[in-house]
């Protein structure tokens, strides 16, 4: 499932270079939160992980794969109902058949998700 | 194989389950964990493969099946909400595509309170596909 306009609503976006901020808006209707938890909704890790390879697809407009995960670090969960806007930062540096790419998911008072890993041209 | 529903040992619900079955459990030292995936699949990419994101999900699942499986063997009436602290090293080789059976073997290691460290491998038949390390927190409570 692209996550676009189902998970989250893209609100703006920045772009320089090989680097973007992404501003976004949680969509508390989606319906991963049926089972991600039935009783608590949260934000599922993975999709926050599926998020920024989206952002990092819109900088360099293609398809790109995931090839490593150095690390992911989920610092604190999202919880639809608290949390609906959130800042995707990514910086990638090109390399050989493909980029590094650092990121943050973020909001004005938190850090909820540190990601530094390689993805390759699709 | 554990035969009994995978919904009674984790607490994810639809569209969010990635795990099948339990194929073997080894105390609390690891599990074997199965999904076949199918075309609905809510981690699948537009170009039919699921998504690493969906890989991490299903280990994710997996462990969490296991100690879902471990609770209600001790006889609790609730099992554990696991969920995603860290993912460290992973390499995917390859993304699998619909209709390929995961196997996903998950090795517990250290526990520190609430958080486990644990490693895993995915594989398609005997094709290792994705290998990871993972830390897991667990809330266990009703």
């Amino acid at each position: 499932m692209n996550l676009e306009n189902n998970y989250y609503i893209l609100l703006d976006e920045q772009k320089v270079n090989m680097s973007g901020m992404f501003h976004i808006q949680l969509r508390s209707d989606c319906p991963v939160y049926e089972g991600h938890f039935p009783d608590c909704a949260v934000a599922p890790g993975a999709f926050n992980m599926q998020l920024v390879k989206e952002c990092a697809e819109r900088i360099v407009n293609y398809t790109l794969k995931v090839k490593t995960i150095h690390t992911c670090r989920m610092i604190k969960p999202i919880l639809p109902k608290d949390t609906t806007e959130l800042y995707v930062v990514v910086n990638l540096t090109m390399k050989e058949g493909g980029y590094d790419c650092y990121a943050l998911i973020e909001d004005k008072n938190h850090k909820y998700m540190e990601y530094k890993g390689e993805m390759l041209v699709g | 194989m554990i035969d009994d529903n995978i919904i009674s040992f984790i607490p994810q619900r639809p569209p969010i389950v990635m795990v099948d079955k339990i194929i073997t459990v080894v105390g609390d030292d690891g599990a074997k964990c199965s999904l076949v995936i199918t075309s609905d699949n809510i981690f699948l990419e537009s170009t039919g493969e699921l998504s690493v994101a969906g890989l991490v999900e299903h280990i994710a699942q997996s462990a969490s099946a296991l100690f879902g499986y471990n609770a209600k063997m001790a006889g609790e009436t609730y099992v554990p909400l696991a969920y995603i602290g860290e993912v460290k090293k992973l390499r995917c080789y390859r993304q699998p595509l619909v209709g390929e059976e995961l196997i996903t073997t998950v090795t517990i290691g250290a526990t520190a309170g609430d958080v486990t460290l644990l490693s895993a491998q995915v594989r398609v038949g005997q094709q290792l596909i994705t290998e990871s390390l993972m830390k897991i927190g667990i809330v266990s409570h009703d």
